[in-house]
């Protein structure tokens, strides 16, 4: 009766060995996974964006236009016509061939 | 060196201007006293032709019931000068427009009234073509008897002698200057030119562009006369927003767009030139090339373009040769 508690000690220490390499492996395995996807997300290639970017597209937001069409029709205006002779006036010319101001044939 | 009165005045509902040289012989009023005569004499002649006036002698034979209606010397005068208009243009210087005239807005003088601008009823012009002749020639009705002192005509037909008027009136003023040695009669743009100092030293008359006012061109006339026709002064809207001018086609009645807004013509006699100015507008740059080619002209186009046409730079009696390229 007096030897159970001395055949219990060896067997727990290759248990205890069993658990801590668990441990280490699921962390090793964790920092590996995490150093893979800080490398894919550093190079641009985020697994996150693209199947955003894959997924099926928003319908397309629809705008009211109202077209509004002006014409404008731009007449240039001739220059103003040189004024005429003032009505009624009466003047003298010297000179025997050239008139006071320039004889001019026109519309009236 | 002669001295030569010059004086300008408003008649026909249009600028008059008369300048007269030195007389040739003793006895012969004053060149300031001719002047003044000269000047009563067109406003008579305005006062008894216009179709604006109701007492006018015009008025008064249009108003007439009968087929047989007196007639002034003046009167009969005028009307001849209209039918030999008609002859010569083939029918398009029509002088029984005055219904269709009327029609489209001239039934009373536009002298006062500012005319709206050339570009834009141009720009709101149908497409160009000639006049026609009206297929009627209602004006070979009209007969004239000088003998009776009459105009027999068919009640009701009315007779517009303005469209001949103002070279009607140069020729008159200038046959009764003939004892000067120079003169010029200048009705409205229509002027007769004359005397014995014209061979020495020839008038020059500028002809004005109607779209821009400029001078276009420079003629040298020893003698004879320069008559312009345009669209840029009597021209209006109508009610109906459209534009409508003075000068018709006698086959629809309606004002003409031949393609050109002006005219000018050179001729023997201010109603020759007249009458050539208003065919050559009438007929278009084809017509008007017709027209003009005897005694020379230039046309304005639509656009502003001027095409010289006939003998500017021929001889002869007319002397008339240009002065520089045109504009």
């Amino acid at each position: 009766m007096s030897e159970r508690p001395a055949d219990r000690r060896p067997a727990r220490a290759p248990r205890s060995r069993g658990a801590i390499g668990a441990i280490w492996a699921a962390a090793a395995i964790f920092l590996g996974v995490l150093a893979l996807l800080a490398a894919r997300v550093a190079t641009g290639q985020d697994p996150a964006l693209r199947a955003r970017a894959a997924a099926a597209p928003l319908p397309a937001r629809q705008v009211l236009v109202r077209r509004v069409i002006e014409r404008r029709v731009i007449v240039h205006l001739p220059p103003t016509a040189p004024p005429r002779p003032a009505q009624a006036s009466q003047q003298v010319s010297s000179a025997g061939g050239s008139a006071s101001y320039p004889l001019t044939t026109r519309t009236s | 060196m002669n001295h030569a009165h010059d004086i300008s005045f408003r008649s026909m509902g249009s600028d008059v201007r008369l300048i007269v040289g030195a007389p040739l012989l003793a006895g012969l009023p004053s060149p300031a006293e001719a002047a003044e005569g000269e000047r009563r004499y067109i406003e008579d002649f305005a006062r008894r032709l216009s179709r604006f006036r109701p007492d006018s002698e015009l008025c008064a034979l249009n108003a007439d019931p009968s087929d047989e209606a007196p007639a002034s010397a003046l009167l009969r005068t005028a009307v001849t000068a209209g039918l030999w208009a008609a002859e010569r243009s083939g029918g398009l210087v029509d002088p029984t427009l005055v219904s269709e005239i009327e029609a489209v807005g001239y039934e009373r003088s536009k002298d006062s009234s500012a005319p709206v601008p050339l570009p834009l009823a141009l720009a709101a012009a149908p497409p160009a073509r000639p006049a026609r002749p009206h297929p009627r020639a209602r004006w070979r009705q009209i007969e004239i008897d000088h003998e009776r002192g009459t105009v027999r005509r068919p009640p009701g037909l009315r007779i517009d002698t303005g469209g001949t008027g103002k070279g009607l009136a140069a020729d008159a003023v200038a046959h009764r200057l003939r004892g000067y040695t120079r003169f010029v009669v200048d009705c409205g743009g229509d002027i007769a030119v004359g005397g014995v100092g014209g061979q020495l030293e020839p008038f020059a008359i500028e002809v004005e562009h109607p779209l821009t006012g400029e001078c276009v061109h420079t003629l040298r006339i020893a003698g004879g006369a320069v008559a312009t026709s345009g669209l840029n002064v009597r021209i209006w809207r109508r009610a109906d927003g459209t534009f409508a001018h003075h000068l018709l086609d006698p086959c629809s009645g309606e004002p003409v767009w031949s393609g050109l807004v002006g005219a000018t013509a050179l001729a023997p006699s201010a109603l020759e030139a007249e009458t050539l100015s208003k065919l050559a507008l009438l007929t278009g740059p084809d017509g008007a090339r017709r027209a003009l080619a005897e005694h020379g002209g230039l046309v304005v186009r639509d656009d502003g373009d001027v095409e010289l046409i006939g003998p500017l730079d021929g001889a002869g009696s007319l002397a008339p040769h240009t002065v520089g390229a045109p504009a």
